[in-house]
Formats: structure tokens, sequence, C-alpha cells
């Protein structure tokens, strides 16, 4: 089992739930390719469909209700919230969906990958392949974040039902929910209600990070390893907040239009998860949680996150996390060839090697820089605080660049 | 922008390396306690003798630093303030610690200076400092000392301190090694120091770090636990050499404590857990890794059974540090580890197998004859029959003329030694020579000169040898 063990810092967050479900604004990123169906100065209603993506064929949808107003580069639609609330009431339960509803349901509600990645969630499942398997993660590896965890908390119930949904409409032989080891919350509050249900499993994953990575939970719990999908082996992998969007598509017929996003770190005034919209501005919700000064800000995760952009960012489907960190210096010092990045990586690559080759090309070939999954190991784990992840990225761009 | 990842592991470089000071803490005090206080309270050292072992260290981790901040100032050109930030990055104590640790305890003060200046200077700075050198520096430092000041060091006394000078004999166990009838027994490997629990413990005669292989152990199970070491170097090589050891003394039909012998003698555990393991040179993937440490092993003993070299853990290590790149390509190319291991364990089991048979054949053949015993010239004389013979001893070959008339020795000259004085003088005190011509009938119960066993051995062998070729003896 390949991986380090980072302090956890989950409780930080776990003790607060806000929601912020009424910004003054919204911006909704889009792409020239997107085909657009509103105007500017058009009144639109929360869940309105404004356009859709073209890459995906995805619907795009207001999340709020107000007036469009679309960038003069067109690289986003500004919806100035004019306070109209729309209701999402339970639905009638149906007793039987077919594979067709269910996936025109997943398209339509705009559902993609909640834990990070963001692809979308009607690809996975309308394949010719089997289904086998479902492994549902709430491994959430990363320290800080819980949004997955607080999702749970919230709605075991509604989860329970939907993955035993989905199994029945594709014939899914088995589900594997994974959670982390020592997290007697979440353990206790899905293993009394899942009981109930005969073929989801609940599993203890190891302490690890990148343990939540889909290769990893697939090697851990099916001993097996595939070539680019895990849909090659009859696995399909989804995030417990997607289940959990899926499961308000399925009830209340409420597409994607919020999250939950942890805010959290030692620099946050108040760690808490809060409930936002789909494009919020992140800097409108930081300024009502309050933030230290010196604080270096992260999108997404304290391994695989980025800077904050305080003026860009919003909040995405794919938002796991906002996290403020006290900002410290790190400074450089030379390799000692210790090995730990080689030895820690869970691509089995060697992070150094291929640093030190980075312009050589034909030493690259032999090294296999693509295989990185950009965890970040390598750069965390170095003693001499070498910032060995970007060399390696650089080198996988080089070479992808190199096939195209 | 920045990307992730934004938290950083607690270890760094000085950190590491404050674990490798602490860990080498206890060996030093060993070594001060073996080689200054435990003779000076017994009465064999004065106080100079004493203090000897720290100003040993001192001299050399001095002259490290100095060597190191003149470089950095004087040849990179650098500021007062860039000087000071560069030498806390460079870690120069540790050229000179290793190296005080590993030379013979008999060098000179300003020898073990020049050879610290070569390990910092020659051994690490040149290279382009710390991180970046090819070899290992203080073995740098060591083979230039014992290559130029080798035989002058051995004859001041070499590995001995003041108190083994007086008590032991006159070789280290594995100087021995090559002293003694084929592989050797127990009798004649193990007892002239004790008991193998005296190697365990480090009471034997050696290098200052290099005999406690308890506190080596410990060292390497307090490394290890804080991830400062590789850990598979030590196994395996150790490993490695205990294996082959082993096979080669169960085909001479002696029991485990031979190989236990050959991995507590000399500097293998030392090597082993600090010298092999240096970051630096040594490989970065796990296979390189384990590679390395086997294919150290086999270097090790081929070195030890088969050269001039005794110790063979310095000479390997250096060797290997030249093949880390290439073990690095095995270990770094893609594809699964049991695929990409196989070829090279494979290279290496042969190898292993020529070396064994190799020694077994050598060691067999000398069963019927002393293989350090070589007949230069030999003449007839009426009656009289004129051997001039030389017999191994401690220092080098003994030469000398040996006159046998009617199945008697009638004379014995030493034409040539190059034994230590003060044994030798020992010998001579003795009237050795005479002593063995008196007692010629009944020589083998002739006793040797306590205090200069080997090279009074030496004599005897060469008495005893001469009867046998003049058909005297059997």
């Amino acid at each position: 089992m390949i991986g380090v063990s980072l302090k956890k810092k989950k409780e930080m967050s776990m003790q607060c739930f806000e929601s912020y479900l009424q910004p003054e604004d919204v911006y909704l990123p889009i792409t020239r390719e997107d085909k657009i169906l509103v105007k500017t100065g058009d009144l639109v209603k929360e869940g309105d469909i404004l356009g859709r993506s073209m890459k995906y064929d995805l619907p795009i949808r207001s999340s709020i209700s107000g007036r469009v107003q679309i960038s003069s580069d067109a690289s986003y639609i500004h919806i100035q919230n004019n306070g109209e609330e729309i209701t999402y009431t339970k639905k009638k339960e149906k007793k039987n969906y077919t594979k067709e509803e269910i996936l025109s349901l997943l398209k339509e509600a705009g559902i993609c990958g909640m834990g990070g990645a963001g692809f979308p969630t009607y690809i996975k499942y309308s394949t010719k392949e089997k289904i086998n398997t479902l492994i549902v993660n709430a491994v959430a590896c990363e320290p800080y974040i819980t949004s997955d965890y607080v999702c749970i908390l919230k709605h075991t119930n509604m989860i329970l039902d939907t993955i035993s949904i989905l199994m029945q409409t594709f014939a899914i032989k088995e589900c594997v929910i994974a959670i982390k080891a020592k997290s007697p919350l979440l353990k206790e509050a899905l293993l009394t209600r899942a009981s109930a249900y005969k073929k989801i499993k609940v599993s203890e994953v190891p302490n690890l990070y990148p343990m939540g990575w889909e290769r990893a939970l697939v090697r851990y719990l099916k001993h097996t390893d595939y070539k680019n999908l895990p849909i090659e082996k009859g696995i399909v992998v989804n995030n417990v907040s997607t289940i959990y969007a899926i499961a308000e598509a399925i009830f209340y017929q409420k597409p994607l239009l919020d999250r939950i996003v942890t805010f959290s770190g030692e620099n946050m005034k108040k760690p808490c998860n809060v409930k936002v919209k789909i494009g919020t501005k992140i800097s409108t919700i930081l300024e009502k949680i309050g933030v230290c000064s010196k604080s270096t800000l992260i999108l997404g995760g304290p391994m695989m996150g980025r800077e904050l952009d305080l003026e860009q960012d919003v909040i995405l489907p794919s938002t796991t996390s906002v996290l403020a960190l006290p900002s410290k210096e790190i400074e450089e010092s030379p390799c000692i060839r210790c090995g730990k990045c080689t030895e820690n990586c869970p691509s089995k690559i060697s992070p150094i090697l291929i640093r030190e080759n980075k312009e050589n090309e034909e030493v690259l070939k032999h090294l296999n820089p693509e295989a990185c999954i950009a965890c970040g190991i390598c750069s965390y784990i170095c003693p001499a605080k070498i910032l060995v992840k970007e060399a390696v990225q650089e080198a996988k761009d080089r070479m992808r660049g190199r096939k195209k | 922008m920045r990307t992730g990842p934004f938290l950083r592991h607690e270890n760094a470089t000085n950190k590491m390396m404050k674990n490798l000071f602490f860990a080498l803490l206890p060996i030093l005090f060993f070594g001060f306690y073996k080689n200054g206080i435990a003779p000076f309270l017994k009465g064999y050292a004065t106080i100079y003798g004493m203090i000897y072992p720290l100003l040993l260290v001192f001299v050399s981790v001095m002259t490290s630093y100095v060597s190191e901040y003149t470089f950095i100032r004087i040849i990179k050109k650098r500021g007062k303030e860039d000087t000071k930030r560069e030498m806390k990055q460079s870690f120069w104590l540790f050229p000179g610690l290793f190296l005080s640790l590993i030379v013979p305890y008999n060098t000179p003060l300003f020898l073990i200076a020049i050879a610290s200046f070569i390990a910092s200077i020659l051994g690490k700075m040149l290279y382009g400092g710390f991180g970046y050198n090819l070899f290992n520096p203080a073995l740098i430092g060591c083979l230039f000392l014992l290559t130029f000041y080798g035989p002058q060091i051995t004859s001041m006394g070499g590995y001995l301190n003041t108190e083994e000078i007086r008590v032991i004999s006159g070789a280290t166990p594995l100087s021995n090694v090559s002293l003694v009838e084929g592989i050797g027994s127990y009798d004649t490997l193990v007892k002239p120091y004790g008991t193998l629990f005296d190697f365990f413990l480090g009471t034997i005669p050696g290098a200052i770090g290099e005999t406690s292989a308890c506190l080596c152990i410990f060292a390497f199970l307090f490394l290890s636990y804080k991830r400062v070491i590789k850990w598979k170097i030590p196994t395996f090589y150790i490993g490695t050499v205990f294996l082959l050891t082993g096979i080669v003394g169960g085909m001479n039909g002696v029991g485990i404590w031979y190989p236990t012998f050959h991995i507590l003698s000399g500097g293998l555990l030392f090597g082993a857990i600090f010298m092999a393991t240096d970051p630096i040179t040594s490989p970065i993937t796990s296979i390189g890794q384990v590679l390395y440490a086997i294919l150290l092993g086999i270097l090790t003993v081929t070195f030890r059974y088969l050269s001039p070299l005794p110790e063979g853990v310095l000479t390997s290590i250096l060797t290997m540090n030249l093949f880390v790149p290439i073990l690095d390509k095995i270990g770094s190319s893609r594809g699964n580890a049991s695929k990409k291991m196989a070829f090279p364990l494979l290279a290496c089991f042969l190898l292993a197998i020529f070396v064994v048979q190799h020694i077994v054949g050598q060691y067999t053949q000398t069963e019927t004859g002393d293989p350090n015993f070589t007949i230069v010239h030999e003449e007839e004389d009426g009656n009289k029959k004129i051997y001039i013979v030389t017999q191994k001893g401690n220092g080098g070959l003994i030469q000398s003329k040996l006159t046998v008339e009617n199945g008697k020795v009638l004379s014995f000259q030493v034409l040539e030694e190059q034994e230590t004085d003060a044994y030798y003088q020992m010998v001579l005190d003795a009237n050795y020579v005479d002593l063995l011509l008196k007692n010629q009938d009944k020589i083998e119960e002739v006793d040797t000169v306590s205090g200069a066993t080997i090279s009074s051995k030496a004599l005897k062998k060469t008495m005893i040898n001469v009867l046998k070729e003049a058909g005297v003896l059997k």
C-alpha cells in the first residue's frame, strides 16, 4: 500500500454548517463553443436552462433567479439576483426506472463528478459494458475537507435509497461505500442504515493519502487495475456528493444548482461547511466567514488544490473546499537523493529523476512522467523542500505535447 | 499560479543530518572509551594517548570545516554572509567525522588533516558541494590515506591502540585472515580476540568507529525508524556477505560462527550502515538499492578472499558508487517490479556462484601446501642444500636463507623483513631463530613469542615448510 499519512484536521469544520443560498450575484463560466440561449437583459428563474455546454452536451442552468448579463468577452454569464426562490418539493416515488430515464435525468440535471474531476456522470453510466460494481467514494483523503462527510451525515437515507435505485436500474451486483478507517461517526451512520440494503457494503480504507484516488480505491477494494477507466473492469466510481446530487434529481426533480463546500484552515476565522449556489464568487463567501491576514488561500485540498484567485474564482460543481492556511516561506535546498519521492509515489515513477531529466525527452520516455496524477506527495515529502511535482508536471506536459 | 501541495512533511535535510549525528555519538563515545580511557586506566596510555582518539576526530572535523569554508570563500568568491549560509547547507561535519571513524588509530594528526582536506575538497566541493558528489567523500579521503601512507601507518601500529599493541599479536581480525591456513578455524580467527561476543561488543582491534557491532546495529535501527537511511542497503548488503561467506564456510565444513565472524569483522557493519547508505552516492529507486546492496556484498566477498585487500568494504562502495546511475536506470524504467528485477537478479546470482566457486576452488588447493610460502632459490652444495624462501609475515614477506644437511637445518638467517619494528625486536630479544634451530625435532611444539605472534609464527612456518621441503617432515 503506497501513500502517506497526513494530519487529518477534519474536526475543525465538522461542528458548523451554514447555508448561503441567496448571493447577490452568480457568475457561470462559459466557453465560446457553448450554445447560449439567453441574452443580456433577459429575466430567468432558478433552474432555467441558459445554454448548453457543447463539450459534453450538458445544460447550463441558472442557479438563482434574476437578470442576465453576458460578459463582453463571453467568458461568463452574470445573473443579478432578484430574490425569487423556487422550492422543489418531493415527487411521488416511482417503483421502477428505466436506464434511459435515469440517464436523461442525470444529463438534464447537469450532474457531474463533485469529488474534484467534474466528469459528467451520465457518460459513466451510458456504457455498453456491464457494470458489476459501484464504488461510492466517501474517503476525502485530503486534510481539512469534510464536505462529503457532512453530506453523508445529513442525507444518509436519501443517499442509500439512490444507490439502491441505481443498482436496480443498471443491474449492478454490489456496491461498496468506501470510508476512511477511524471515522466512527460516518461508520455508525452508514452501518446502522446500510444493513437494510443487502447489496451495499461499507468498507474502511487505510488512513492514507491518496487513498481517495480512483485507481487506489479500485486497487485496494477490488484488487485489480485498469488501463484508462475503471469501467474496463466493470466498475463505476462515484463521489458521495455526486450521489446526493443524483438523489435530489430523482426525488425532487432538482437540477445541480448548489453544493456543500468546506471552508476551513487555521486562518479561517470560523471554519464551516457551507451550502452555496454554483457560480457564487468565493470572495463574497470569504467576506462572511472572515480570513486572517497573511493567509495562503487555496481552492481545493491542501495537496491537490491551487492558489485561489479572489477576483475570478467562483463555486463550481467540483469545488470541494476553500482553505486559508498560514503563509509559510519555503526555502529550497540541494537534492540529497534520499529517494523518498520515489519510494512514496503512488504512480510508481521516479519524480526526482524526471526532474533531473525534464529537458531530455529520450530519457523521459523511459521515466513515464505521463503517469503522474499530481497528488503532490513528492513535493510534500521532500526533505530539501524541492518543488518536485511542478517539474514532473512540466515533463508530463512536454511529453504530452510531443505526442500531439 | 502556485499549485499544491501547500503542506510539507516536517522532515527536512537538516533534521536528517541531526539524527545521523545523534546515531554516531554513542559510537564516538565508545571509540573514545575503548581506545583512550580504557588503555589510560590500565596504564598503557599517557594522558595524550587518552585524548588521542578525540584529537583525531577533532583535527579531521576542523580540517573539513576550514577546507570547505576556504573553498566557498576563496574559490567560489562568496561574501561573508553567503558563505555562512552555504556552510549551513554544506553539512561540513560529516566527511571529517566519518573519515576519523574509519582510519587506522595510529594515523598521525597531520596525515588525518591531509586526508580530511582531500575528502572535503576532492571528494565533495570540486563536484559542486553537498548533494552533487559522485563518490563518498570520507571514503575518498580514506582511500588516499591508505594508498599513500598505509604501509607507514601500519609500521606505526596500524589499527591497534596503545593497549592492543602490547597485548594482542599485531593484526586486526581481518588482516589475520590472510595469515591463517585455508579459510581458518575458530581457534585461529576468533580466539585470539576473545569470543564472537567481543566482536559484537566491539572490544577488538579496528578503527575507532568500526568495531562495535552492537552500536552500529542500534544506529541502524534508530536511523531506519527515523527514515534517515535507506534501510534496504545495509540489510541486503550484510545479508549477501553473510550468505556467501556462509556457503564458503559450509563447503569448508565450518559452522555458522564463520559468516558471523565475517559480518562482525572490519568495517562491514559501519560501512554498510553509514557509508553505503550515504543518500547522495547511493541509488534512489528501491530496485536500484537492492541491486546495489547485493553487488556490494558480492564485491566485498570477492575482495576479501581473492585480492590482497583484507577489508574490501571501502573499495566495494567506491566501485559501486560508479554504477548508481545505471542501477537507477533499471529501477526507474517502465514495467512492473518483478519483471525489472528478474534479469539483474539472475545476473547477480550467477556472479555470486562464480565468485563462491572460485573462492572454494582456491582455498581447497591450499590444503596441499602453504600459500604464504614460496621458494625463491634452491641450490645444492655437496651434501648441503641451501634454500632461499619467503614467508608472509605481518608487514609483508620475510625472506630467509636456510641450510639443510642430513635432515637437519644447520643455519637459519633472516635476509629481509618488513615487520613492525616493535614486534620484530621482541622476536630478536627472544632469540627465537635459535630457539627454532635448537628445537627443530619437535618444531610443532615450539611456542610463538607472545606479543609478536604473527611475526614469530611466520618464522616458525618458514622452518616447518623448509623441513617439509627437505623431506624431513611430512
